[in-house]
Formats: structure tokens, C-alpha cells, sequence
């Protein structure tokens, strides 16, 4: 065979090779898609449109496919476009986040951690407001924690410093290999910086376990109470969320939720129906969610009726799902029909009590001329509405709310000790002792009542001998344990 | 001129007027007429047929239509043969032709010289690795291998479904089998958090289940403890509140006593103002007499271990243990073998940890950490205590596969379930007996009737895109602690309880399993669900 023929054998079966890759590459859309979509049709389609955009969409395709399947928790499939991404742009740092992100999330945490690094040396997009590279390092540690390594998180997690939950994973650590005192630093320098940072307040708590200092230990662990910020320990849910309503039902979802205010009933109906069309008969939790939706629909546009229709036709909602039953409640409520929104309201409070629904039932007493009653649900009320305020660290608002209820129902047992809470946390000790005797005056199991009175009692006492000059420094100690 | 011996269809198709015929208009009269771009001429070739002949080893073009607008009144050339080799074109429009003409490749015929062709062989070559490698990277989807699936089980299971369970989304948080009205059968009982009730179930003697509201009403009811409390001969219920589902940090949990007073219960809120209650066992913590009650207040970002002491008047005390977010099981039994009972409690939020509460006389209670992972991701689930090798104390048993944290649960590594070995005095050692993924509830039984106990697992989180993927699976015990797992069945799934017991009378021990339906995929769905034990499979 001579050597031409041999080289035009070669480029025909070159070339008959090079069709069969575009045939095999062509028909599929790259990356695959998850084989069932039946939680979502809507999804199913918008999917299938960025996958096949992907076939000559380049970077930013790949990049919008994978955004879409991440969003829909398809982690694997999610890795494959991203990957694409960083194979054509291999200086895009959100996609190799994002690659970083699904491999981790799918248990390969050494791989995963290659992908962090690199994140590490690629510039951040222009016109990041919020650099990924520490949480790239923090996810690096996050993984060496996973491996059960803790040596080489502590090295990781110390070259993320000013990174709070690196910090926080880095003083968990030290504690937990034995050095308290070191944890105990940057568990203050974190509190300097984040004074109501739950997790800090937790972890001092420990510290102060392991220093052998009770009364320490019990003032952080009160101060958990008060502290609504929480550090981001673990990003992944907050880093997909995003995500996670950009397409099918959920866009939906959300776009009605953005509609309601701006667009008038009809359009809102409009929209409610087409998403009917798209759950269809799906058993789907967004199924739910639509009930709930026409049912507000039908309370604001006055026609009450249709929400108990709707509960008569599907008794299960009521028991299923307490917004549906208030909702019922209050139709039945505009309806007249009185005693059994109240019977279904007091059903409720049990399942699911609320401020909004004890003086619902408060009104429902003081109709009857049951003054005991109206006064125990708005005392109930009042204390809901002081435990939400105190949960924002708001002591100085959430205290006159548990006076009221104390005032209302002083038999109000936990009422009567949160008002002893907020005086403690406010400095007023004497005034919180009082509270807390109260309490175990009323409930003597009261455990917390009891805790704090005991710490009070501590303090108070460790005070005293500290202020007198005679005392020794050995007999404070003493008095200390 | 040859004669064509090319049998395929005369018309090609056309291909434009794109071809870079170069040959001279000046031999128009002797040859071919065929392309000008020297006169500028604009010919436009309309079509071009391949002539092919095995015998002649020639090619030839056959123009069958050509104008020229330059000059319009001569007349048209006729239509002719060129040969192939008289015509020079680049090389993609050539093998365009030859795979369009399907014409076998006579390699003398081509006016390519050699070397051009290696070129073009290892440009082409190249092009293709590219190609492959670079412009389309064939990528599969990563599929985990251990942990998704295990052999057919080698005892039979009949699968059975009450009534309730595949209707809408079910929210099965616990299950147990137990006789609860003491007449001799057992009946399966489940926390339903999605209808906010405890149900029964009865078995008929055709093996369909009847359903019964036992205590309607309860805020998502998360454990139920069937006990005679107020010793007057019958079991009350002592139910876990959670009060949510969802994550909360609400106070919204309860430990409340259903106490059964006729053929019906009366409720009593025995703890409150708390946040959610994932677990309550009972156990005479104080040596009085009476029953207290160990309590995993699981909340979100906080919650606490407590004991509540049952006190002279009937009320409880609230005393705390732990202060920690994540408290799931609080089994109860006496691990440290000196005759009363203490208290094992498994913490699984930011921390990933093993106490046990041993109880000191009077209602003191000494706190040891048994065991922690710095892996914070571990999800341990929930905790068994049971003698697992027979050796007179109590072990635990570690479901592992909780990862409710992230929006989307996948298998991992350090999934499956871990075995805690009693050494004595307090001394647990870790063995690790089972990967199934997604662990996320476990049960003991003697499922062989071999006399040693074997496990049974549920799997809230397996990979559940793969229809084989395990939900419930056996681990044969060998009689030394070495497991074999065995599949049981892969359908329905998000699986979060499992409890054993001998549901039909048949003596041997059957699973009654429920499932957690808050994240996809929702297909395969089933709230609770009995697998009866048929003894060897055939």
C-alpha cells in the first residue's frame, strides 16, 4: 500500500472520527441533565433551553447552566458546566468557585480543595462587592476538618484571620485540643468586633467550662439568649440560595411574591393560574404553597367563602397546615360564624400559638364576658411579642411587654421570669432576684428561675468579699468555688 | 474522452461558486470553459457532478451549467468534462465532494502531492485531539460508589402500606412497635408532624392496616414515649414537641403527657416555653420511685439537655445537663453498669458530639464528653443504646447521614452508621460497621433469629436521582461484630425512622419504617411503611 493511500486513510478515518464525535456530542446536551424533572416541568424546559445554549453559548452559557442546575440542588451535573467554564476561562473565579463548591458538596473534599486553592491565586471578578477568596480558604478548612484533619485546619484557619468564622473554627479548635486560654482571645477579639455574635457567646461558655469558671461560663450562655447574629459557619445553603429561584415554579413563586403591591388582582390571578397549570396535579411541596396563596387571594379580595369551600373540599389542610387554618378561622370569623372560628382558633393555639391568635381569642373571651380568659390570652400575647423583642435585643422594649403580662396574669409563670431576665440583663440584680423568687415562688421546678437566682446569689456574694479590703486573696478564691 | 463509469446520481448538489478554479479561459475553445477570475469573468458554477471511474483511475467534473455575464453573446459553452486533476482546490471542498459523492478514493488521481497530504493527515490529527480534548471535554457526572445500593437481602421482606402513607407529602417522624393497649399484639404507633397527630396502626387479619387518631392536635410531634407515669395500670404518652419542622429558633417545643384516662387521653403540658423537643425517655433518675424524664431540646441555634424530675406533688422540675443547639436522642439506660440509670445524648449542630450523663444518686448527674469529630458536616443522626455484642452493658449505635444543611442532601463519605463499644468506665470504642448513605435512623433486632442482634438502617439522604439507591437496609451480624448489609428495599424513600418488632404474631422480626418528605426529589413517596419478615429468602 503506498503512502498516499495510507495518509488518505488516514484523513478519511480522522475525519469519519470527527463526525462521530459531533454526532455523539451534538444530540446530548454537555453537561448531561438529570434523567427526571418531576418536580418541576417548568424547570424541565428553561434546563433544557441553557443546555442547548450551551452548544455554542460559550462561557457564559455553560456558566448560566450550571447556576440553574446548582439552584436545583443537582450538584453533579451542576460540576460538569462548571467545569466547561474553567476549561475556556480558566481565570473565572466564581466558576471555579462554583466548581470547587459542587465537588465539595459531593464528598470529594481533598479535590474540592484544589479547587479552593486555585481560587486563591485567580483576581475577583470586577465589581465584586464581596471577595469569594476567604471563604475559598475557609471552605479549605471547612474540608481538612471534614478529613478529621485538625492540624492542618488550624494552619489554614490561621492565614484567614479577620475572617470570622475562621476564627470562630480556629478557637474551636484550640479549645478542643486543650489550649482554652489561646481560644479564649480571639473568642474576645471576635466579641469586640460582633458583640452579639451568638456562636462566640457559645463557645465562651465552653471556654469558661474548661477554666473551671462557672459564673463566667453562665453570663455568656445568658448572653446567647439576647445575640441575633449568627456567623456564617456553613455558607452553602446562604451561597445557593440565590440560586435557587431564578427558574421554573419557584421563579414563579417569587415573582408573584414581588408582584403582590405592584400589580392589580387580576394579573395576580393570572399569575396564580399559571402556576396552577404548571404544579398541575404534582404532589409537590409548591403545591402547598399555592393553596395558601388563594386563599390570601380570596381574603383580600372579600370573598371568605371561597376559603372555607376550599378547606371543605380538602379537610386535610386545616390539620396539615396552620396558615390554612387561619386563614379558615378568619373567613369563618368574616362570616359570622363566630363560635367555630373560635373552636378552630383554640384548636390552633395548641399547634401553632402566636401573638395575632391569642387576642384573637382575647376578643372571642371578652365577647362572652370571660374576663379571666381575655386576660390570660392577651397576657400570652403580650409575652410573645416580648420574647420576639427580646430575641433582637431589645431589653429595654421587651421588659414593659412582660410587666403588662405579669400585670394582666401574674399567675403568667414565664412572664413573671422573663421580666427577671430582661432586669438582669438591664443591671437591675435586685429587682431580677425578686422577679426570679417569683417565679420559683409560683413554680419551684422552674429550672431556669432557679439558675439564675443561684448565679445572682453567686455574684452578689463574690462581690461583697471582693469589695472587702480584709479578705485575703485565698479566701476570695475559696469563696469563688 | 472516457466514458463515466460512475453509476451514482448526476446531480450533486451545488457548491457554490466558492471553488478556486484557477484554469484559463484562453484554451475555452479546445477545453473546457470553465473559470475566469483572470478576465473577470463572475462565473457561477450551478452544478458540478463527480465522475468516477475504478477503471480509468480518473476524476472528472462534468459542468452542467455555466453562464457568464462578460459575454453575453456567445453562446454557452457546452456542457463538458474536465478532469479532475486539470482543476485545482483547496482541500476541505474536495473531500466535501468525495463524502458527498461517496466516490471510492483512487489516491493517484488527486493533484495532491505527498507530503501535502502528511500535512493535511497531521493537521487534522491535531485538529481532532483538540477537538476532543479542549473545545469538547467529554465529562461524565460523578456517581459515588460506596453506600448507594447493597446485595438483595437474604431474608424475604413483604412490604405492606397503611392507608395514610403515600397521601400528599407525609411528615413521619417516629415510629414504634408496641403493645400499647396491652392485649397481647402489637400495633405500630407514628408521630405524624404533617396532620400534627400521633397515629396507630392495626393490622387486620386480611394484612391491610387500619388507621386511628390516637392524640389529635400536638404541634409536630417529634418522639413518642409510651409509659404508665401515674402508675394506674395503663401506658400514658409523654410526646417531644418540636412545634416546627423547619429550623426555628422559636420557642415553640413542649414536653407534653397525654395521660390516658378512660378509652381516650387528657393532655398536660409538662414542659414549655422552650424551643423545639426532638426527644424525652423516661427513667427514675432520683431513685424515688416515680418516672422522670430525660429531654434533647434540639432549637436551632441554641438548645439544651435537661432532666425533668418528677416531683412529689406531680409536677416537674426542669434541671439542665448541656446547653447545646442540636440534641437529638437522649437514650436512657444504666452504661456504667452500678444499677441506676443514666444518660446518653447525642449533640449534632455546630458540634458533632457523644455526652453521657452519668447519674451520681439524688438526682446528680456527672457530664463526660465520650466522643467528638471536628468534622462539624459528620450529621449524626441519632442514637441507640443496646448490647450490641452481648457482653452485659450498653453500647451505642450512631446513625450517621444527616445533612439537612444544605439545600440539597448527597452522599458522603463518613456516612453510614457507627458502633460505640462499651469498654467499661465510660471508655467507648468507635468501630465503624456500615456506609449506607444518608444513615439517618437505626434499630436493633434479632432479624436472622440467629441469636445476636442485628441492625436495622433507614436512609434519609441517599442518592436518590438513582432508582436502585438504598432506603432501608439490614447489617447481619456474624456473632463477633462483623456486619454484612443487605438491602431491604429501595422504595419509598427519605427514610428518618425505623423501628423492629414482631408486627404480625409470626414471631419473627419485622421493620416498620416512615418517611420525611420536606426535600426532593418527590417521587417514591411513603409515609409509614412495614416490611414483614418472611424468614430465608428462597
Amino acid at each position: 500500500m503506498s503512502l498516499r493511500r495510507l495518509l488518505l486513510i488516514a484523513i478519511a478515518g480522522e475525519l469519519l472520527l470527527g463526525v462521530a464525535v459531533a454526532m455523539r456530542w451534538l444530540p446530548q446536551p454537555s453537561p448531561g441533565l438529570p434523567a427526571s424533572f418531576s418536580d418541576d416541568p417548568p424547570l424541565a424546559a428553561e434546563i433544557a433551553d441553557l443546555a442547548a445554549a450551551t452548544r455554542f453559548g460559550g462561557a457564559a452559557a455553560s456558566m448560566a447552566l450550571g447556576d440553574a442546575l446548582l439552584g436545583m440542588g443537582d450538584y453533579r451535573n451542576a460540576e460538569l458546566a462548571y467545569r466547561r467554564v474553567t476549561e475556556t476561562s480558566p481565570q473565572d473565579m466564581e466558576a471555579r468557585f462554583a466548581l470547587a463548591f459542587c465537588i465539595d458538596r459531593t464528598g470529594r473534599m481533598a479535590e474540592a480543595n484544589e479547587h479552593y486553592r486555585r481560587c486563591l491565586e485567580l483576581p475577583d471578578p470586577p465589581g465584586t462587592a464581596q471577595s469569594k477568596k476567604p471563604f475559598a480558604l475557609y471552605a479549605v478548612g471547612r474540608n481538612l476538618l471534614r478529613l478529621e484533619d485538625e492540624a492542618a485546619a488550624e494552619a489554614v484557619f490561621r492565614q484567614n484571620e479577620g475572617f470570622p468564622s475562621a476564627e470562630y473554627q480556629l478557637a474551636r479548635i484550640l479549645l478542643f485540643t486543650g489550649r482554652p486560654r489561646e481560644a479564649l482571645e480571639i473568642v474576645d477579639r471576635g466579641l469586640t468586633r460582633l458583640p452579639l455574635a451568638l456562636e462566640w457567646h457559645r463557645l465562651r461558655g465552653r471556654i469558661m467550662d474548661a477554666l473551671d469558671r462557672p459564673s463566667d461560663a453562665f453570663a455568656a450562655r445568658a448572653m446567647e439568649e439576647r445575640s441575633a447574629h449568627l456567623l456564617e459557619v456553613n455558607f452553602s445553603t446562604d451561597y445557593i440560595r440565590p440560586l435557587t429561584t431564578r427558574h421554573g415554579i419557584k421563579r414563579m413563586l417569587d415573582g408573584y411574591g414581588a408582584a403582590v403591591g405592584r400589580e392589580s388582582r387580576e394579573q395576580l390571578s393570572q399569575r396564580l393560574d399559571a402556576m396552577d397549570a404548571a404544579v398541575g396535579g404534582l404532589m409537590i411541596p409548591e403545591s402547598l404553597t399555592l393553596t395558601q396563596l388563594r386563599a390570601n387571594e380570596a381574603m383580600t379580595s372579600g370573598n371568605p367563602q371561597e376559603v372555607v369551600d376550599m378547606v371543605a373540599a380538602q379537610p386535610w389542610l386545616r390539620d396539615s397546615d396552620p396558615s390554612m387554618a387561619v386563614y379558615e378561622a378568619d373567613a369563618l370569623q368574616r362570616l359570622g360564624r363566630i363560635d367555630e372560628a373560635t373552636a378552630l382558633r383554640r384548636r390552633l393555639v395548641e399547634v401553632a400559638a402566636s401573638s395575632a391568635l391569642h387576642r384573637q381569642l382575647a376578643v372571642a373571651c371578652e365577647a362572652s364576658g370571660d374576663e379571666a380568659g381575655r386576660n390570660q390570652h392577651l397576657s400570652q400575647a403580650e409575652l410573645l411579642d416580648g420574647i420576639a423583642m427580646y430575641r433582637r435585643n431589645d431589653i429595654a422594649g421587651a421588659l414593659p411587654r412582660f410587666a403588662k403580662a405579669v400585670e394582666l396574669d401574674p399567675s403568667n409563670t414565664s412572664a413573671v421570669f422573663h421580666r427577671g431576665e430582661m432586669l438582669y440583663h438591664l443591671g437591675r440584680s435586685k429587682e431580677a432576684a425578686s422577679a426570679f423568687r417569683d417565679t420559683l415562688a409560683q413554680r419551684p421546678g422552674f429550672g431556669r428561675a432557679s439558675d439564675f437566682l443561684e448565679h445572682l446569689i453567686d455574684t452578689e456574694r463574690v462581690d461583697a468579699e471582693n469589695a472587702a479590703p480584709e479578705n485575703t486573696e485565698r479566701e476570695k478564691a475559696e469563696a469563688r468555688r | 474522452m472516457p466514458s463515466s463509469c460512475f453509476s451514482g446520481p448526476e446531480h450533486l448538489g451545488d457548491v457554490g461558486s466558492a471553488w478556486p478554479i484557477t484554469q484559463s479561459l484562453a484554451e475555452e475553445s479546445a477545453k473546457p470553459q470553465l473559470l475566469l477570475p483572470g478576465r473577470r469573468l463572475e462565473p457561477k458554477v450551478k452544478r458540478v457532478r463527480l465522475v468516477g471511474d475504478d477503471v480509468c483511475r480518473e476524476f472528472r467534473v462534468r459542468i452542467v451549467s455555466l453562464e457568464s455575464r462578460i459575454q453575453p453573446d456567445k453562446p454557452r459553452p457546452a456542457l463538458a468534462e474536465v478532469p479532475l486533476a486539470d482543476l485545482s482546490f483547496g482541500y476541505e471542498a474536495s473531500f466535501l465532494v468525495l463524502l458527498k459523492a461517496g466516490v471510492r478514493l483512487k489516491a493517484d488521481a488527486l493533484p495532491i502531492s505527498t507530503s501535502t497530504l502528511g500535512v493535511l493527515a497531521a493537521g487534522l490529527g491535531i485538529a481532532l485531539c483538540g477537538l476532543l480534548w479542549m473545545r469538547f471535554p467529554i465529562h461524565t457526572a460523578f456517581v459515588p460508589r460506596d453506600g448507594i445500593s447493597f446485595p438483595a437481602s437474604k431474608l424475604a421482606f413483604t412490604k405492606s402500606v397503611p392507608p395514610e402513607a403515600a397521601e400528599r407529602l407525609p411528615r413521619i417522624t417516629h415510629v414504634q412497635v408496641i403493645d400499647v393497649d396491652a392485649d397481647g399484639v402489637a400495633e405500630v404507633i407514628a408521630c405524624d408532624a404533617l396532620h400534627h397527630r400521633i397515629i396507630r396502626l392495626d393490622r387486620n387479619s386480611d394484612g391491610s392496616w387500619r388507621e386511628t387518631v390516637l392524640i389529635a392536635d400536638v404541634g409536630v410531634p417529634a418522639h413518642a414515649s409510651f409509659i404508665d407515669i401515674d402508675r394506674d395500670g395503663d401506658l400514658d404518652c409523654v410526646v417531644a414537641v418540636l412545634g416546627d419542622i423547619m429550623p426555628s429558633d422559636a420557642a415553640v417545643g413542649r414536653v407534653e403527657l397525654h395521660r390516658r384516662v378512660g378509652s381516650g387521653y387528657v393532655r398536660e403540658v409538662l414542659l414549655d416555653d422552650v424551643r423545639r423537643v426532638a426527644d424525652v425517655q423516661p427513667g427514675d433518675f432520683d431513685a424515688d420511685g416515680d418516672v422522670d424524664l430525660a429531654v434533647a431540646i434540639f432549637g436551632y441555634s441554641r438548645g439544651e439537655i435537661l432532666w425533668l424530675e418528677h416531683q412529689s406533688d406531680g409536677r416537674f422540675a426542669d434541671h439542665l445537663l448541656h446547653s447545646a443547639p442540636g440534641g437529638i436522642h437522649v437514650p436512657v439506660a444504666d452504661f456504667d453498669g452500678d444499677g441506676d440509670p443514666d444518660i446518653a445524648a447525642v449533640i449534632s449542630q455546630d458540634d458533632e458530639e457523644l455526652w453521657g450523663f452519668e447519674s451520681v444518686g439524688d438526682g446528680q448527674f456527672r457530664s463526660r464528653m465520650l466522643w467528638r469529630t471536628p468534622n462539624f458536616d459528620h450529621g449524626s443522626a441519632g442514637l441507640v443504646a443496646a448490647d450490641l455484642d452481648g457482653d452485659g452493658d450498653q453500647d451505642l449505635i450512631l446513625p450517621v447521614g444527616d445533612n439537612l444543611e444544605d439545600f440539597a442532601a448527597f452522599p458522603q463519605p463518613y456516612h453510614g452508621c457507627i458502633w460505640f463499644e462499651n469498654r467499661g468506665d465510660w471508655q467507648f470504642i468507635k468501630h465503624r460497621i456500615a456506609n449506607l448513605a444518608g444513615t439517618y435512623a437505626a434499630s436493633v433486632g434479632d432479624l436472622d433469629a440467629d441469636g445476636d442482634l442485628d441492625i436495622v438502617l433507614a436512609s434519609m439522604a441517599n442518592d436518590w436521582r438513582n432508582p436502585a439507591a438504598a432506603s432501608i437496609v439490614w447489617l447481619e451480624n456474624d456473632g463477633d461484630q462483623r456486619f454484612t448489609t443487605w438491602q431491604i428495599a429501595s422504595s419509598p424513600i427519605h427514610a428518618v425512622c425505623v423501628n423492629t418488632g414482631d408486627v404480625d404474631g409470626d414471631g419473627r422480626v419485622d421493620v416498620v419504617a416512615g418517611s420525611l418528605n420536606l426535600r426532593g426529589p418527590f417521587e417514591r413517596i411513603g409515609g409509614v411503611s412495614v416490611w414483614r419478615n418472611e424468614g430465608a429468602a428462597p
